[in-house]
């Protein structure tokens, strides 16, 4: 079908540029309650993700460069539609794409990436083999210390993704993604019993981290039982670690996409420093008290399943430094915004790596702080750089007692926060960045339990 | 008017369905079929871009539920193979039945017997209108949004318009369904030296292309709001007198006590709410209702995806609990009714018990009264986002927008962002003043923790309550 789509819009002949995406998903869901199965799905799938793009010249343009317009529309193509349904389907997109007239940009041409998914310990197993060591792994720890699994879900699938341009891009690569969501409890049903939640991101059978996962949350969960409200307190900072640093980290991602800066919603531009400003000059120095951040983009990460090796447009990704010792050096830029900046494509790349701090995280830890394992749900603004939630389980270290807390919520703004926050030297990966372990922001407010 | 149809790709499988499904039932206990074709498209200008394109709740498919000796599993796919489509199904299903670990038996799940279809008319049909027009409207919006003030450095207009068109088949039911629902984002970002705030303005319903009327009137207000945004503090934590305007209100009631009233909830062991049915959980001027049906909008439809007729369900009866949202397995599995509340985020997604349109009942207070009564407090505005905790019952409310309150005025000053935390019982309780008027928005998508997400609207009046806001 991929085929009879691309031989239509040839055929048709009004389309300057199309890219087309063939995508199949083979997949298994089990939901399990306690430890048994609760209900079980397949799912098989194909879907065409189809963009025409058609070109003009805007007569009343004042110069050449800007007189030249493209117009895009997407479309969902749906597997089994008939040739006439396509071919509707197609004149819709076109006429709509005619009447966009957007500045002019290329698409990419073909490259071969360097950076291919990897391989998995998935390939050599059926789904429902790969499913039951997924399940077996998560288990492996239930009961610890009391806690348990409440329930949990399991998704598994194996996807194939084709991409067809006009540029010549003729690329494919399958990839497995695997997700799972558990809840934890302790304490005893009616009477103190607690939950936390927790997911996972895979695309590798690493049993090891996945039953370690689990554990860490089993163990926090008797934590939560022994938790107390959280007090009134003043000046501390706040540490993160785990998947909650990574949030907090894709602020500077989120804004060092040329689509922010296009747009003027970016916090900094290339050749800003990301650690002047507001924060330092809070504390009256103009030096950085923290650790510089240095980024960059990766198109894969071992284990996780949200890499790629090229973006939607066909585009050969690969690994581009963003930020230096607080500098901008790039933003990521799809050859739209590339162009539209005048700046070099990287084509849009899905993953960031942030690297370590001077001090390691047992330093970060000896200060006396709030640290928040589980937040309801954490918010990073990456527009505003406002921050925070309500907490469910933090541990505050003070004078030496480290004190499971629960309730109240943390806010703070990493504008305030600039060329301030402590990074741990031992790096962490996550499904969608690999980054420092743990990291110390000291302009934080903290509400207490009421 | 225009009036949604099934269309003709439906159409053309229902009789093959009717058969497949006649086929399945001589093997298993339970079968039936939910087959989509909704399509919608999104719209969305900013600066020198306008861009669109499908929507991203497109979809169409089909998914086989099948119950055999108490088990339950599903098929879901969207491609109907050529030949004998239930020897295929069968052989996928029966896979299913015999894969995986000791699975749990459930009573025998509902097929009463039904016919019935509903198709929705829209004033305009967003699906055949010109998009260069629409593009026009949005632009228009958009360019009047810079035009209120220098500090305004980004604005953008978005619009999205889906119509769902459903059918569910069994072996005594048979049902269809086409309606539109459409939303949409006026937003802003304003800049002030280091200071960058985000404001956005949401508009939804049941409708078509028609709500766009909507646009211009928000404009002003929109900007201004965004540029006082610029000054406004972070909020001195403690417990305040608030009053939540009817989008935080609606928050209120979805997020924080919603969730906890989804009956596979109370399957897993995860909610306090079985033990507080038939007690009191707020304060008693407060009724709560979630309803799919007699109203219209986002979370409104004739059935589920599981064929339950939509009901309206009374949650809160004068600060009472008294019941909860279920979907078959929930419901199958507590002995209670169902509800008509058995959603997925599509085809392809497994259905839990969900929330439609929730919402406090009216008051009989006025606005004035009830900002007079504060000593100091604030008025809440403007949800960035909720998450439930259906367990512990804690609250967890992210807002934009708090305007101060001082002895029965408002001062003028801002508070932003503010985070809400607390008990819910003892938010809900606090509840002293409610106002006459509902108001219900549906734009965004409720998601059941951190996925599966569903078109759903929540609102009420104004309520005066106690939080504690940090």
């Amino acid at each position: 079908m991929l085929h009879l789509i691309e031989s239509l819009i040839k055929a048709g002949g009004r389309a300057s540029e199309y890219r087309i995406a063939e995508r199949t998903k083979n997949g298994l869901e089990w939901y399990f309650v306690r430890d048994r199965l609760d209900s079980s799905r397949a799912v098989v799938t194909t879907r065409y993700e189809v963009t025409v793009y058609v070109d003009s010249i805007n007569p009343a343009a004042d110069n050449p460069a800007s007189a030249r317009t493209r117009g895009e529309c997407s479309v969902l193509i749906q597997p089994g539609s008939t040739e006439a349904e396509i071919r509707t389907i197609l004149d819709r997109a076109l006429d709509t794409a005619a009447g966009m007239k957007n500045a002019w940009f290329p698409l990419p041409e073909p490259a071969v990436s360097q950076n291919a998914v990897a391989t998995s310990r998935f390939d050599s197993l059926s789904l429902p083999q790969a499913m039951e060591a997924v399940r077996s792994a998560l288990y492996k720890h239930d009961g610890l210390d009391g806690s348990t699994i409440n329930s949990l879900e399991i998704f598994l699938s194996q996807q194939h993704i084709h991409l067809l341009t006009s540029r010549g891009v003729d690329v494919s690569w399958k990839s497995w993604n695997g997700f799972c969501e558990y809840i934890v409890n302790a304490g005893t049903r009616g009477k103190d019993e607690v939950e936390l939640y927790a997911d996972l991101h895979f695309a590798d059978l690493d049993e090891a981290p996945l039953s370690e996962a689990v554990r860490i949350r089993l163990q926090a969960a008797s934590d939560r039982l022994a938790a107390v409200p959280t007090p009134e307190l003043k000046g501390l900072p706040l540490l993160l670690s785990g998947h909650l640093a990574a949030d907090l980290y894709e602020y500077w991602f989120q804004n060092a996409q040329a689509m922010a800066v296009y747009e003027k919603r970016a916090a900094f531009a290339v050749g800003d420093d990301v650690s002047a400003g507001q924060g330092s000059q809070k504390q009256g120095s103009t030096s950085p008290l923290g650790d510089p951040i240095n980024l960059r983009a990766i198109p894969t990460l071992a284990g996780s399943p949200l890499g790629a090796p090229y973006d939607q447009t066909g585009f050969a990704l690969k690994p581009v430094e963003l930020i230096r010792d607080n500098k901008v050096l790039a933003v990521v830029a799809s050859s739209k915004y590339a162009h539209y900046l005048q700046l070099p494509a990287t084509g849009a790349i899905p993953l960031f790596e942030v690297a370590g701090g001077h001090d390691e995280a047992a330093t970060l830890r000896a200060v006396d702080h709030l640290e928040v394992l589980a937040f309801s749900d954490f918010f990073v603004d990456s527009t505003t750089g406002d921050f925070g939630g309500e907490i469910r389980l933090a541990y505050l270290l003070k004078g030496g007692k480290r004190q499971p807390v629960y309730g109240g919520a943390v806010t703070g703004n990493l504008v305030d926060n600039r060329g301030l926050i402590r990074l741990s030297r031992e790096l962490e990966t996550s499904a969608k960045a690999r980054g420092p372990v743990s990291c110390l922001l000291p302009i934080v407010s903290i509400t207490p339990a009421g | 008017m225009e009036t949604c149809e099934l269309g003709a790709f439906l159409e053309g499988q229902q009789t093959r369905l009717r058969q497949t499904i006649a086929d399945l039932a001589k093997r298993y206990d339970y079968v039936s079929v939910l087959g989509t074709d909704s399509s919608g498209v999104s719209f969305r200008v900013s600066p020198q871009e306008r861009r669109v394109g499908d929507s991203m709740w497109s979809e169409r498919g089909f998914v086989f539920r099948v119950q055999q000796a108490g088990r339950i599993v599903e098929f879901a796919l969207n491609v109907l193979p050529k030949g004998d489509l239930a020897a295929t199904i069968s052989a996928q299903i029966d896979q299913l039945l015999s894969a995986g670990p000791d699975a749990r038996l459930y009573p025998a799940l509902p097929d009463e017997a039904a016919e019935a279809s509903r198709f929705a008319t829209v004033a305009e049909n967003p699906l055949a209108a010109d998009p260069a027009k629409v593009m026009d409207r949005l632009a228009l919006a958009r360019a009047a949004l810079m035009q209120q003030s220098p500090e305004i450095v980004f604005s953008s207009a978005n619009a999205e318009f889906v119509r769902v068109r459903k059918i569910f088949l069994s072996p005594k039911r048979d049902l269809a369904q086409a309606y539109f629902w459409g939303q949409g984002y006026l937003i802003t970002v304003a800049k002030r030296g280091d200071e960058t705030r985000e404001n956005y303005q949401p508009f939804s319903g049941y409708m078509g292309l028609e709500l766009l009327d909507e646009l211009d009137s928000k404009v002003e207000a929109l900007a201004t709001e965004t540029i006082e945004l610029l000054s406004a503090e972070k909020p001195l934590p403690g417990e305040y007198d608030v009053i939540c305007d009817p989008d935080v209100t609606g928050l209120i009631a979805h997020e924080a006590f919603g969730h906890g009233v989804e009956m596979d909830m109370f399957v897993k062991g995860r909610a306090q709410a079985p033990e507080y049915l038939g007690k009191a959980v707020a304060s008693p001027i407060v009724d709560m209702y979630d309803t799919a049906a007699g109203i219209e909008q986002c979370g409104s439809y004739l059935f589920d995806d599981e064929g339950t007729f939509a009901s309206s369900t009374k949650i809160i009866d004068k600060g009472i609990l008294v019941a909860g949202l279920s979907d078959l397995q929930s419901a199958a599995s507590l002995g209670t009714k169902p509800t008509g509340n058995g959603r997925r985020e599509a085809f392809d997604h497994k259905a839990y018990a969900r929330m439609t349109n929730t919402y406090i009942a009216p008051g009989k207070d006025s606005l004035e009264d009830m900002i007079a009564s504060i000593k100091h407090g604030y008025l809440l505005q403007k949800m960035s986002s909720g998450m439930e905790d259906p367990k512990n019952w804690g609250i967890q409310l992210v807002l934009t927008v708090g305007r101060e309150i001082v002895d029965g005025k408002l001062s003028g000053r801002m508070v932003s962002p503010i985070v809400c935390s607390g008990y819910v019982p003892e938010l809900l309780s606090s509840i002293s003043m409610i106002s006459g008027t509902v108001e219900l928005g549906g734009s965004g998508a409720c998601g059941k923790g951190y996925k599966e997400y569903a078109k759903v609207s929540s609102g009420g009046p104004y309520i005066k309550a106690r939080m504690r806001l940090g």
